[in-house]
């Protein structure tokens, strides 16, 4: 794969990364796979993706004061946790039952969005008393609906844990983890779509680096195709971040529910096919 | 720095245009490394593709063992393309160290300083001491 197609396809990669507050992999490890480059080359090459597409949104999203600092630092903890034990059973184990198990739990909350997507999120009226001891509140200015959105988030002894199972699915198959951290935030814990989208997009950017620690150990990191997603993703990522302020949180879950489904679709294929 | 100043300082800290900072200076600075090897490479030998690997190490070793390797011109590449994979990497981290100094002195925060902590021991090891 030539260098110059690399650049391109994380450019794009980077693009939907940010809009949709995922890395890089929904794109990266089809179109890498298709090119014959290794999956197992191909998931750290995702994951890397994910730190760049992290750093490179998430800067534009924490200067706006929209992605929830204080619920980032627990739930990374879980995720830091499942990724390094995802990563670790990454070469010696097989994949396809988790690619099933994973499409499928994505596919099945497509269709509860799906069916919520006429419903516009609700602020959480009655917090329990542990998220409350975490501070799991705050408040945004909406570019997209001119409007300052205060919140409250809720559940957090559930999504905490359940951020573990997103670091684990990140770590083992490259792809996913993301989706799944941005579901939890917003199904589980019942935070705004974009405070979703972008504390995930925070988020992602250390757990894939405790992923990538443990494939830059086992010598699976190749500089060769990395270059062009430092140079290209970034690009596509700035585009993302720029077009997503604009965006309503109605629109910003559709662009998500979208994206959703290819990647559910793409996981069902990867468990059929066995990559 | 006084009491006063001190207190006028925390006040006016806005922690989440630092981390912004950090996000994107650390892209830009990772970005920065790998342009100058490409170009590099591309006075050294006339084209940007190029073949390189990584053993495998931890983020340490890795920095560590390609300046002990870059005395021949020929390699200088590799190593401004392995530094930007480097500050790539670093820079999650550094915006946890950040977060935790945070915690700690200006929100004083210790249960968000503990969270943060726990996050950052393993991620320590495995990317400077494993």
């Amino acid at each position: 794969m030539s260098v110059e197609v690399l650049f391109f396809i994380s450019m794009i990669a980077g693009l939907v990364g940010a809009m949709s507050g995922m890395g890089g992999g929904v794109i990266l490890i089809p179109v890498l796979t298709s090119y014959g480059v290794d999956i197992k080359r191909a998931i750290p090459l995702s994951i890397i993706s994910m730190i760049v597409i992290s750093n490179s949104a998430a800067s534009g999203y924490v200067r706006r004061h929209i992605p929830n600092l204080k619920a980032s630092a627990f739930l990374e903890i879980f995720a830091v946790f499942g990724s390094l034990l995802g990563a670790s059973i990454t070469v010696a184990s097989g994949r396809r039952p988790l690619f099933f198990l994973c499409g499928g739990i994505i596919l099945s909350s497509c269709v509860i969005l799906w069916k919520q997507r006429k419903e516009v999120w609700k602020p959480v009226i009655h917090q329990d008393t542990f998220s409350g001891w975490l501070d799991l509140e705050g408040s945004y200015y909406d570019h997209g609906e001119k409007k300052t959105i205060a919140y409250r988030g809720q559940r957090a002894s559930l999504g905490g844990p359940l951020m573990f199972g997103a670091g684990l699915v990140s770590g083992w198959l490259g792809v996913g983890g993301s989706a799944l951290a941005v579901l939890i935030h917003d199904l589980v814990m019942g935070l705004p779509p974009k405070v979703s989208l972008t504390t995930s997009n925070l988020i992602i950017g250390v757990m894939a680096l405790a992923g990538v620690s443990v494939y830059l150990e086992a010598g699976l990191i190749d500089p060769t195709l990395v270059v062009p997603v430092i140079l290209g993703a970034p690009l596509g990522a700035f585009i993302g971040a720029k077009l997503f302020m604009s965006l309503t949180n109605r629109v910003v879950r559709f662009v998500f529910l979208t994206v959703l489904m290819v990647l559910g679709i793409e996981m069902i294929v990867h468990g059929v096919r066995g990559i | 720095m006084n009491k006063v100043g001190w207190a006028k300082w925390i006040t006016g800290f806005d922690m989440e245009h630092l981390v912004s900072s950090i996000l994107q200076d650390g892209m830009f600075i990772s970005i920065g490394f790998v342009t100058v090897g490409l170009f590099l490479q591309w006075v050294v030998a006339g084209q940007i593709s190029f073949k390189s690997e990584l053993r495998g190490e931890n983020v340490l070793q890795f920095i560590l063992g390609e300046l002990h390797r870059s005395g021949s011109p020929r390699l200088l590449f590799s190593l401004w393309v392995k530094l930007g994979i480097a500050a790539l990497l670093l820079t999650p981290y550094v915006r946890e160290v950040v977060s935790l100094l945070y915690f700690v002195f200006v929100e004083r925060s210790w249960k968000h300083m503990l969270f943060t902590a726990f996050t950052l021991i393993p991620l320590t090891y495995i990317l400077l001491l494993g």
